[in-house]
């Protein structure tokens, strides 16, 4: 038995102290499996809006998969800090890009233009319709035309990358009836905000 | 694709004419598509974050992700349906075969239906631990019991046996012969 109070005081601290530790470390725990879950879940979402997006820039698989590959390794590593995934994806494919291809360059192998990898709506100007263009960006980037990321998601696979319905609804886990209706949707609320902005006949722009 | 809303059309002509599009070929979208397991796997093998444990849950996340995608709402609903009635069968089928003191080991033969009192010289009484009371002559003792009645042969399980009673003839007549478990 524990007698003096200084002893009891000890002892008590220390099982208070390997209490915490346990619960400490179990908390730890639990996170970390919540945050590869939700780093999954990330992953399954984008993976193919970024590959895709890479792709598109570099036109080589080996050199896309690489670069995807390094943009998804340092999401993981900061994603306890990341508030938006898409931003955060996005600038982190541009900085990517350039850094895989910098560092390639040091080497002597073939390089993109990496002035060509810039799509800012802002600096895009192309035969004086740049705040048309400004305006279609503003439809397409309102959150309010989406009612989820996943509607978001499936709006970039079709109408952007040009996924086939069958295709962006088994990515999203969805039937192809389901992603036809939702990406229908979507579609119409963003020609409402571009009627809104103006914009009521789409074939004076074609 | 077999996009029929009109509007749906001009406004994909309208993101190629401004160059917000940006398509692949075909066989790397689906390359795209098919390599995202493989690619997370690398990811998290970089990362440190791999064991077998989350290989097999990963694997059967896409999978399952897979298989969902390609079941409409209708395939899914006749599908709990029908699971749920087997299911229930099942249950409901194991729980009578348990609840039932009694079962019939054989088809009744018609001589077997004779009454016991005609055939045999013993009838015995037949007390179950439910309260239930069987009479007829034992035939065989054993884990199971197979007990002819006026009804035909019955097996009766020893552990469902309170206590035996002869009621006409025996060693001795009234003799309460408890069912040792």
């Amino acid at each position: 038995m524990i007698q003096s109070p200084s002893a009891k005081l000890f002892f008590v601290e220390s099982v208070d102290n390997s209490l915490l530790y346990i619960i400490l470390e179990r908390r730890d725990r639990m996170l970390l499996s919540k945050k590869e879950r939700e780093f999954r879940k990330s992953y399954s979402d984008y993976y193919p809006l970024i590959l895709n997006s890479i792709y598109y820039r570099v036109k080589n698989r080996e050199d896309a998969e690489d670069i995807c590959h390094e943009v998804f390794v340092n999401y993981y590593r900061k994603f306890d800090e990341v508030r938006d995934p898409r931003s955060w994806l996005i600038g982190a494919v541009k900085f990517c890009i350039s850094n895989y291809y910098r560092k390639r360059e040091g080497s002597g192998a073939a390089s993109v233009d990496i002035a060509d990898m810039e799509d800012d709506v802002h600096l895009a100007f192309e035969n004086g319709l740049r705040d048309i263009r400004i305006i279609i960006h503003d439809a397409i980037e309102d959150p309010g035309n989406y009612h989820d990321e996943k509607e978001r998601i499936l709006f970039d696979l079709i109408a952007i990358n040009h996924y086939t319905y069958d295709q962006a609804a088994e990515h999203l886990g969805m039937t192809r009836r389901q992603a036809a209706y939702r990406y229908q949707q979507v579609s119409r609320r963003i020609l409402d905000h571009l009627k809104e902005r103006g914009i009521t006949k789409l074939e004076d722009l074609l | 694709m077999n996009k029929t809303d009109n509007d749906t059309r001009l406004l994909e002509q309208l993101l190629d004419r401004y160059r917000f599009a940006r398509p692949v070929p075909d066989d790397v979208r689906e390359e795209i598509l098919s390599s995202k397991k493989k690619n997370l796997v690398r990811v998290l093998r970089t990362v440190g974050a791999f064991s077998a444990l989350y290989g097999v849950y990963i694997t059967a996340y896409f999978f399952l992700k897979k298989l969902v995608a390609g079941i409409s709402f209708i395939n899914i609903l006749v599908s709990a349906v029908t699971v749920t009635a087997v299911t229930y069968g099942g249950y409901y089928a194991i729980t009578q075969r348990s609840a039932g003191d009694v079962r019939k080991a054989s088809p009744v033969k018609k001589e077997e239906r004779r009454q016991p009192e005609e055939t045999q010289k013993w009838v015995d009484r037949i007390t179950l631990y439910n309260g239930r009371i069987i009479e007829g002559a034992i035939i065989s003792r054993g884990d199971q019991y197979r007990v002819r009645t006026a009804s035909g042969i019955v097996q009766i399980p020893r552990s469902k046996i309170k206590m035996v009673q002869p009621l006409k003839t025996g060693p001795e007549p009234g003799a309460v012969v408890p069912v040792t478990q």
